[in-house]
């Protein structure tokens, strides 16, 4: 018995030991792979966001313009993206940040701290810091053994295929769908309701992270501007009036320029299914629109 | 709560160190605190479950001490009847009730008499289809003088709820698990060693092969009508795998943990997949059920004895039951009639005790023609599990209409690398391994220590790495 508790505990600690060294050494290589996210010299305009502005602009059509958005990003994920890149490069003049209703709502946390964080950990396990997974750990403690697994799972094969997962690109999947009632108010209630009906609390890590991108764009002299991509009208009409009013509060607080397309009407066959999202027709319009309003500015 | 659960983890070794070093002078001492760890375990998921299980301990423990002093054969079959009454009510009305509310709606409806019965919003207690019959298996074999009943009540609670194997088996004899609570238990380094081995085996097929193939599984399954026929060929292979390693690595988990304590489980799965015929099949998956309807059901209906036609007979009425007993729905009845379709040429040809033992240790593959017996008996066996996984019958036949409609074939839609990779290193260790008790055993493992742990690294690595998003055990909704 005394013998194989001995052997258990050994091979115990001989195989956590194991595991932590590799762990360490994965996430070393990872660190200096970072590189491989480049952007081109020429680009001085970036939009950064999530699906909502990944599935509007393709940024191909735009001179000096790179999106980078990604879906289901939370702005945690957003603000250490831009920390990295703009460790890389000083030719960057201008941010589009996809902001609109749905980020101040709190169901962002899910994917930030919750059930779904080790999916979203783990696609941007190269530029976490590690206060980052304390924070995760604290929020969620049995993600602890997510730490490893991400390690091996998405560290390995980036240190051998050398990609850069963290930037997005506009999809090459021509999405075709289009509007649908059911799907559209079961967004408005996934994003805006708990299921006893009560309007859903704000996103505190959305709101912090949101901040910070701000003062980091502000500290390196880049205008940000808030970019709210085109929504179909009866799904606007469904949101929370006291989001409204805290988005418009926000855009005044940090004295933020906004452009939300809202001269700009799309027919609801450009809309997806949930109404929030424009489909890729939608997106082609979009693009020409949003191409007008950053000209003009950019002159 | 779940083996692959935190809760399990620390649970585990406080039982386990408690067991071997606080207890283990006095084995009333142990079979007490496997009593108390077992209705833990079992409270765990949710504690009015325990009401049910202590009342059905009650009874049959009562029985069993009746049936010893009673030698009037028809009082004796009295006690047997109650015994078989409480069990198999509670078990029916817990599992069939709202099953039979709505067959007998639907068949009144189809007259043009609709009804309009009150359903129950009744929870299903986690084990119920389990332990009933580990309990009844006590009450018959006391009942036909096999076994002697015991007059150690911790003991008998004990075996009625022994925590690795309550919830989904495998469903042990009292004549085998019982008299284990009665004698002193010695460690044993090997056996010991050897379990964690099953358990880190089961672990793998749980999280890694059941668990990732679940994910395809559910998806094409809950919308079958917009995949391709080759994505749900895929899918329906996958099921294949995802319930074997589901309800097999449960097992493994359960006999491994059981050899942690000293206590020996009956094999409960004897690598299916290897079978050259459904009869061979049908003696290697869930062997504990299917014995238990042989030695319960099958025999005293007169099993293999008496004219064709009655053995034609007996064959339907045990897959029939075999499949209801697997759940409310038709479509596990479809599934046991399937079976028992494919069974039934093998009867009468007399070639259903053809394949007996595996495929011989000796030989490194099987031969060509055990390949194709093997890859025919999968295609049925799998045909059926379309049955088993399909929301109704209706979409089971549309699932396979779907598969084999070559206006619908095309690519496959869905990414299934990682689940293959997995299926294919289980397969290849369950095939060295395949007349040993588990796929990891010490014979076919490297001899240097060193090399060894490096086997167990690798795979509890693996098991961390490809896990797949936690998923219920299938066989608990049984």
């Amino acid at each position: 018995m005394k013998s194989f508790f001995k052997r258990l505990i050994i091979f115990l600690i001989s195989a956590a030991l194991a595991l932590i060294v590799s762990t360490i050494i994965i996430l070393v290589l990872n660190k200096n792979l970072n590189k491989n996210c480049f952007l081109d010299e020429d680009i001085t305009s970036l939009i950064i966001g999530d699906s909502h502005t990944m599935w509007s602009i393709k940024d191909t059509e735009i001179n000096n313009l790179r999106n980078i958005s990604l879906n289901a990003e939370g702005y945690i994920f957003t603000y250490r993206k831009l920390e990295y890149l703009l460790k890389q490069t000083n030719n960057i003049q201008k941010i589009y940040l996809g902001f609109s209703y749905h980020n101040l709502s709190e169901y962002f946390d899910d994917y930030t701290f919750g059930y779904l964080s080790k999916y979203f950990y783990s696609r941007y396990f190269t530029i976490m810091k590690p206060s980052d997974y304390v924070l995760l750990i604290k929020k969620y403690p049995l993600n602890f053994l997510e730490i490893p697994k991400m390690a091996f799972a998405k560290g390995l094969p980036h240190i051998i295929k050398k990609d850069c997962q963290i930037y997005g690109t506009f999809p090459q999947e021509r999405m075709t769908d289009t509007l649908n009632y059911a799907s559209l108010n079961k967004r408005i209630q996934e994003q805006f309701f708990e299921s006893n009906g009560k309007v859903r609390a704000y996103s505190k890590s959305n709101l912090i992270y949101a901040k910070k991108i701000i003062e980091l764009c502000r500290e390196n002299d880049i205008e940000v501007i808030a970019l709210s991509t085109p929504l179909q009208k009866d799904y606007l009409d469904k949101i929370p009036e006291q989001y409204k009013i805290a988005y418009n509060r926000f855009l005044d607080e940090y004295d933020l320029k906004a452009y939300a397309f809202l001269d700009f009407t799309l027919p609801d066959s450009c809309y997806l299914p949930d109404a929030d999202h424009v489909n890729y027709i939608g997106a082609l319009r979009t693009t020409e629109k949003f191409k007008e309003y950053h000209m003009l500015i950019d002159d | 709560m779940l083996f692959n659960s935190i809760d399990f983890a620390i649970f585990l070794p406080i039982i386990f160190i408690l067991y071997w070093f606080v207890t283990n002078k006095s084995l009333k001492a142990q079979n007490i605190l496997l009593l108390v760890a077992s209705y833990v375990f079992y409270g765990w998921w949710d504690w009015r479950f325990l009401s049910l299980i202590i009342f059905s301990s009650f009874v049959d423990y009562f029985i069993g001490l009746k049936l010893s002093d009673e030698i009037n054969p028809k009082k004796r079959k009295g006690l047997l009847l109650i015994s078989l009454l409480v069990n198999l009510g509670f078990l029916g009305f817990f599992k069939y009730y709202n099953f039979f509310i709505d067959s007998f709606s639907d068949a009144f409806t189809f007259f043009n008499h609709p009804i309009d019965p009150k359903r129950l919003n009744i929870i299903l207690p986690v084990g119920i289809s389990f332990y009933t019959f580990q309990t009844l298996s006590y009450s018959i074999d006391v009942y036909k003088k096999k076994l002697e009943p015991t007059k150690d009540i911790i003991c008998f609670f004990a075996f009625v709820s022994f925590f690795p194997q309550l919830v989904a088996g495998p469903i042990e004899r009292a004549t085998h698990l019982l008299p284990q609570f009665h004698k002193t238990r010695q460690f044993d380094y090997d056996k010991a060693v050897d379990g964690l081995r099953q358990i880190v085996w089961g672990l793998f097929k749980k999280v890694v092969i059941a668990d990732n193939c679940a994910q395809i599984v559910n998806q094409v399954f809950a919308d079958y009508n917009d995949f391709s026929g080759s994505t749900l060929a895929i899918a329906a292979i996958l099921f294949a795998f995802q319930i074997y390693g589901d309800f097999s690595g449960y097992s493994d988990i359960a006999i491994g943990t059981a050899r942690l304590f000293g206590f020996s489980l009956m094999q409960n799965f004897a690598f299916p997949y290897f079978s050259r015929d459904i009869a061979e099949f049908w003696r290697r998956w869930h062997i504990s059920l299917s014995s238990w309807f042989r030695d319960y059901l099958y025999i005293p209906l007169g099993g293999s004895r008496g004219n064709m036609p009655k053995r034609i007979r007996n064959t339907f009425i045990i897959f029939l039951v075999s499949g209801f007993w697997h759940g409310a729905n038709w479509t596990f009845i479809a599934w046991g009639f399937l079976h028992a379709l494919y069974f039934i040429p093998l009867l009468v040809l007399n070639k259903n005790r053809k394949n007996i033992s595996a495929i011989k240790k000796e030989k490194l593959l099987p031969s060509f023609s055990e390949i194709i017996r093997i890859v025919v008996t999968f295609v049925l066996v799998d045909v059926a599990w379309i049955f088993f996984r399909a929301d109704s019958i209706g979409d089971a036949f549309h699932y396979i209409f779907n598969m084999f409609n070559l206006h619908n074939f095309g690519a496959p839609q869905v990414g299934f690398l990682k689940p293959a990779f997995a299926i294919s290193i289980m397969l290849l260790m369950e095939w060295i391994n395949r007349h040993e008790a588990h796929g990891f055993h010490l014979k076919n493992l490297p001899k240097p220590i060193f090399l060894r742990w490096a086997t167990y690294g690798v795979l509890l690595l693996i098991i961390l790495v490809l896990s797949g998003e936690s998923q219920t055990f299938i066989y608990f909704q049984f």
